[in-house]
């Protein structure tokens, strides 16, 4: 598992800042995940190691919260917003939209690697129905001409 | 701690403070249903199973998770309790397979009790249940994940007594299910347990799986002889052959819990090699013979060694596998007949395992300290193997006389004994390799759970053995070969200690209470 | 100080700078409770206020800090909870992307007023904006000594960590939000023993939302009297309103708690009216879990009596207004749907339960309903609630089971029909 310098210094601070060796697991997942886009098998296996704790800790941990990705995810990993205020603004039509554009399925990542869409529960970005967030970004309200637009200007690396 | 006085269902209930409602309701009898409590583990209260209605609060509590207070009063038979029950039954069933007549809990599950309390015969549920696969859990251990009710008494149980944790909840909702954590089966020592808690048909032990109904099976209770804990067990039978071995709760000797060495023991007894018959050491090797032939022949040689060389030239060798009774029936006769000279067969030892929780015991076999003390109680001395090879050597032991009884392959101390050199070698035991002893005659005894007698632990507890079984071909008793030697003998056996025996428990009788004193 | 949430010229684009924040007042109320010595001076300022929380439950906060040990030795914790979830919920989002430094003045206060040694920032996933503008607040409030050992010389010492969570609602309640501080899977605790006796790390632990939080820099500078002349009695100070569905200006909006929610949807100070001037049908006032009022219930002050009054609750104060083409049955199924993606699987009748009901519903949407149906989805929702460890049980029962009562008939007329009469949910603006 190549786990950038940077990466692994940010995982020994925060321990430092830990009371428990459990602690540390959800944020440092975060870490894992934020530096390598999923969190693999071999990454569960250096999580437990570094933080002394079990496997099946962070397996547990792991399964519980639906933002970790357990496999490869594209570049670009796509939520859609399907909550209520969304839902009722058209986040259907949002979902239909960019599966179409991207030539994927929801849950699914493109054969190029550059996609992943999701449908997730509520982003907080209900004055901006129908929303969606890619990556760091929030965008909202969306409309096929807007997701179009902003689908351009999405550049790699 | 200071006691704390409630009522519970209109009785007054005094508990000492800091118990729960769920255990304050249970000390006066009074049994609030549950699933996911259990005493012998921490409680999350997730079932939901156990609410009851408090004085003054608007709400239901979990007496499984609610401490008691002075005052309190509790009802757990109200109107309200009881729809609460329905209600999580109905959401228990909703989602469960209701595949009882193919499930190998049917019988002893909870789940199944609880639905007649409070069941119902209809389902409102028209929707699709969520299915689950069956997953391979360990060596002995299936999971049907589809019956399972997360309870998480398994996941508690490794992580609190085994400390092994080897099984986890995975993902949230209803699409939680438990898991084999990082692929490493669950094969600790303590890992059977999992399946005696769990209160429905998931977990279940592959070695009975489909082997039997539960109402079939004829329960004993006794004590386990794989370790000097000597575990109190039930033991599961049907037709003179066990099929499982479970806990019995004993608070002195085991808590709640079984080692799986003790759970599968029996298999070191039973099955191939077991002796069935009388064997003679003659000119051909060993030949079958009768048992009034073997009992005249034991008897007539110990008696020319004792009229040649006096009676402490007879010595006798006491069994951590036989019982107190059998051990002090060994001594007693062989003193009464001017033997001075007793020892006793070692318990193979191993590392004692410590969990957290629970440990298990190094020496192999559950009566050392019944056995040790008995002998000496009777012979004043005990000598080791090594004095005993010494006195044989020197030609001061002529003939031995020995109750074995070690499970499979475990009774080879002796290569050093100088057994060649006695006139006259017998034991009492359970196994065929055991002629590798070189003894003149070998008897046919009786394996742990073909007996009856009382045992004691490394922690001095007596516990009372029952026979599951009686012993194989004409093997017999040990109590009763001995009783046939005595008589063979026309030594006169204590009437006390006969007497203590056929009235049972054994556990009350006299030698207890006049050997108290040495401790 | 101003008494707002939403000061001028702070924008969520840009995090307000330390420097910008001290320019109109900021931490000065660090720097005069600590002045004075007392940390019970800041509890009885925010008892004077009558804040309550803002998070859901509308708890006096200075009661709730109240109940921290006073003569503790060991460690204690305050956590910010910012893990705002609930759909139709964004204000923390905004006052953490916008003003962190009054957030993390308010966590200050109230670890001092609670004697807390350490205060946790818990801040969602989704949200990483807030994180990084709240973990460069930390670290500037560090650097100039506001938060350490020795604050300012006066022997306190505090810390302040960020934790984010990742990705479930369950978090944002009290104790499942502890469970995952402790990197455990967010399953809430069985109370008692509740946070203030043993929280985190089993050590005495208040947990305060956002926005609360925010509300006491104000107090405390300005004094309880001030924040408390804003609106009426137990329902004081200013409040902020979350507005979204079918209105013509979804957003952020801060208004005394008098404003009734008829106002917050029509007024042109705040919603502006319901999109492409439709009728209103109905208002979930308090994000999902609040039970819903129709368009005839709407005439109430939005604030904790009233709304509590009226059959509902100000909640999270997630105004969502849905008009009258709107399906209620699919509002039911999609917030039922929500619950059962988000409920934590514990407790048996919240992992079963709304599984179950989810599903009846997705049935009547989906024109396969059978007669019966809604009043076994209702006897099921009332059966999970109070039956369960944490509110998450009450949240769905109320929330889902208002909206089968309060508009039975639709529910009915989809099971007459078999099929649902209303126009799918396509792409809509929203008419400003």
């Amino acid at each position: 598992m190549e786990l950038s310098e940077s990466s692994r210094q940010e995982i020994d601070r925060l321990i430092a800042t830990c009371r428990t060796r459990r602690e540390a697991i959800v944020q440092v997942l975060e870490i894992v995940q934020r530096g390598q886009g999923y969190v693999g098998d071999e990454a569960v296996s250096y999580v437990a190691n570094r933080l002394g704790v079990g496997r099946a800790d962070v397996e547990d941990v792991l399964s519980f919260y639906p933002v970790y990705h357990r496999r490869p995810v594209g570049r670009f990993v796509v939520k859609v917003c399907r909550s209520l205020p969304c839902a009722h603004m058209g986040a259907a039509r949002v979902v239909d939209h960019l599966s179409e554009r991207l030539g994927v399925a929801v849950g699914q990542t493109g054969g190029d690697g550059r996609f992943t869409l999701l449908e997730v529960e509520c982003l907080g970005a209900c004055d901006r129905a129908p929303a969606m967030m890619i990556n760091d970004d929030v965008f909202g309200p969306l409309t096929p001409e807007r997701i179009d637009a902003i689908l351009a200007s999405l550049k790699d690396g | 701690m200071s006691d704390v006085r409630l009522t519970i269902d209109d009785r007054e209930v005094v508990v000492p403070e800091g118990t729960t409602i769920l255990e304050a309701a249970r000390s006066v009898g009074i049994e609030i249903p549950h699933f996911c409590y259990h005493p012998g583990l921490s409680a999350p209260s997730n079932c939901r199973m156990c609410l009851v209605e408090v004085q003054g609060q608007d709400k239901l509590v979990p007496s499984c998770a609610t401490a008691v207070a002075d005052g309190m009063v509790v009802r757990t038979g109200t109107p309200r309790v009881h729809e609460s029950h329905r209600s999580v039954m109905e959401f228990y069933l909703s989602n469960h397979p209701l595949d009882c007549p193919v499930c190998d809990q049917a019988g002893e599950c909870v789940l199944q009790d609880y639905s007649y309390g409070w069941g119902s015969a209809t389902s409102r549920f028209e929707e699709t249940k969520v299915t689950q696969p069956v997953k391979d859990v360990g060596p002995d251990i299936v999971l049907y994940a589809d019956r399972c009710i997360m309870c998480t008494r398994c996941v508690r149980f490794l992580r609190e007594v085994s400390g092994t944790g080897e099984l986890s909840v995975i993902h949230r909702g209803v699409r939680s299910e438990i898991h084999v954590a990082g692929d490493r089966p669950v094969t600790n020592p303590l890992a059977g347990n999992i399946v005696d808690i769990c209160p429905v048909g998931a977990l279940c032990s592959k070695d009975f799986l489909f082997k039997c109904r539960v109402w079939w099976l004829t329960s004993t209770a006794s004590a386990c002889p794989r370790c000097a804990r000597a575990c109190s067990i039930r033991v599961d039978s049907s037709e003179g052959r066990i099929l499982r071995i479970k806990p019995r709760e004993n608070a002195a000797v085991n808590g709640m819990w079984i080692c799986d060495e003790g759970r599968f023991a029996f298999r070191q007894w039973h099955g191939a090699g077991r002796l069935d018959v009388p064997l003679v050491n003659g000119d051909r090797g060993f030949t079958h013979c009768d048992w009034d032939e073997a009992i005249a022949l034991a008897a007539r040689s110990l008696r020319q060694v004792a009229m040649r060389y006096g009676g402490e030239s007879v010595a006798f060798i006491g069994s951590p596998w036989a019982t107190i009774e059998e051990n002090m029936l060994l001594a007693r006769l062989f003193v009464s007949l001017g033997a001075t000279m007793g020892s006793l067969w070692p318990a193979p030892a191993e590392s004692p395992q410590r969990f957290p929780g629970f440990e298990i015991s190094g020496e192999k076999a559950w009566n050392v300290a019944g056995a040790r003390r008995t002998l000496m109680d009777v012979a004043g001395q005990l000598l080791t193997l090594d004095r005993l090879a010494d006195e044989i050597e020197r030609g001061r032991v002529r003939a031995v006389y020995a109750l074995g009884g070690a499970y499979r392959g475990a009774l080879v101390p002796c290569d050093d004994l100088g057994l060649e050199l006695l006139e006259f070698f017998a034991i009492q035991t359970c196994f065929v390799t055991d002629k590798g002893l070189k003894a003149n005659l070998i008897l046919p005894g009786a394996s742990p759970y073909e007996k009856v007698g009382t045992v004691r632990n490394e922690r001095g507890v007596l516990q009372e053995v029952n026979a599951v079984m009686s012993p194989p071909g004409q093997a017999r008793r040990d109590w009763d070969i001995l009783m046939a030697l005595a008589k063979a003998l026309a030594a006169t056996v204590d009437d006390d200690l006969t007497r203590a025996v056929l009235d049972r428990p054994a556990a009350q009788w006299n030698y207890t209470r006049s050997a108290s004193g040495n401790e | 100080m101003e008494l707002t949430l939403l000061p001028a010229g702070t924008s969520a684009d840009h995090p307000e700078t330390l420097d910008a924040y001290q320019a109109r007042g900021g931490y000065a109320a660090w720097r005069i409770a600590l002045g004075r010595g007392d940390p019970q001076r800041v509890i009885d300022e925010v008892q004077r206020s009558g804040l309550r929380g803002r998070g859901g439950a509308g708890f006096p906060t200075a009661r709730k800090w109240s109940f921290m040990p006073k003569d503790g030795h060991g460690p204690a914790f305050v956590c910010c909870n910012a893990d705002e979830s609930e759909p139709g919920t964004f204000k923390d989002r905004r006052l953490l992307e916008a003003t962190p430094h009054q957030v993390l003045e308010g966590l200050l206060l109230a670890c001092y007023a609670v004697r807390a040694t350490c205060g946790y920032v818990f801040l969602r996933w989704e949200y990483p904006r807030a994180a990084r503008a709240m973990q460069a607040a930390i670290d500037e409030a560090t650097q100039i000594g506001l938060i350490g050992s020795d604050v300012l010389g006066t022997g306190y010492s505090v810390e302040v960590r960020l934790r984010k969570g990742a990705g479930t609602y369950i978090s944002g309640e009290e104790t499942g939000l502890l469970e995952t501080t402790e990197g455990k899977r967010g399953w809430p605790r069985q109370k008692p023993p509740f946070p203030a006796a043993r929280g985190l790390f089993g050590m005495p632990t208040t947990v305060n939302n956002v926005e609360t939080l925010a509300c006491v820099p104000v107090i405390v500078s300005e004094g309880g009297e001030a924040f408390a002349a804003i609106g009426l009695p137990g329902n004081t100070g200013p409040k902020l309103y979350c507005l979204s569905g079918c209105v013509r200006r979804p957003g952020l909006y801060e208004a005394p708690m008098t404003v009734t929610l008829r106002e917050l949807i029509l007024d042109d100070r705040f919603g502006g009216g319901v999109a492409d001037g439709r009728p209103p049908k109905a208002v979930i006032p308090g994000g999902s879990s609040a039970p819903v009022l129709r368009a005839e219930e709407i005439d109430v002050p939005a604030d904790f009596d009233h709304l509590q009054a009226a059959g509902s609750m100000l909640g999270s104060a997630g105004v969502m207004v849905l008009d009258d083409r709107t399906c209620m049955v699919r509002v039911a199924a999609n917030a039922c749907g929500f619950f059962d993606h988000e409920s934590c699987g514990q407790c048996t009748p919240c992992r079963e339960g709304v599984h179950w009901v989810r599903q009846i519903l997705d049935r009547i949407e989906s024109g396969r309903g059978r007669p019966g149906d809604a009043d076994v989805a209702i006897d099921r929702l009332d059966a999970i609630a109070g039956q369960t460890i944490c509110p998450f049980g009450e949240a769905v029962a109320w929330g889902v089971g208002s909206i089968i009562r309060k508009f039975r008939e639709e529910f009915d007329e989809h099971i007459r029909l078999r099929g649902c009469p209303f126009p799918a949910w396509g792409f809509r603006s929203n008419g400003s």
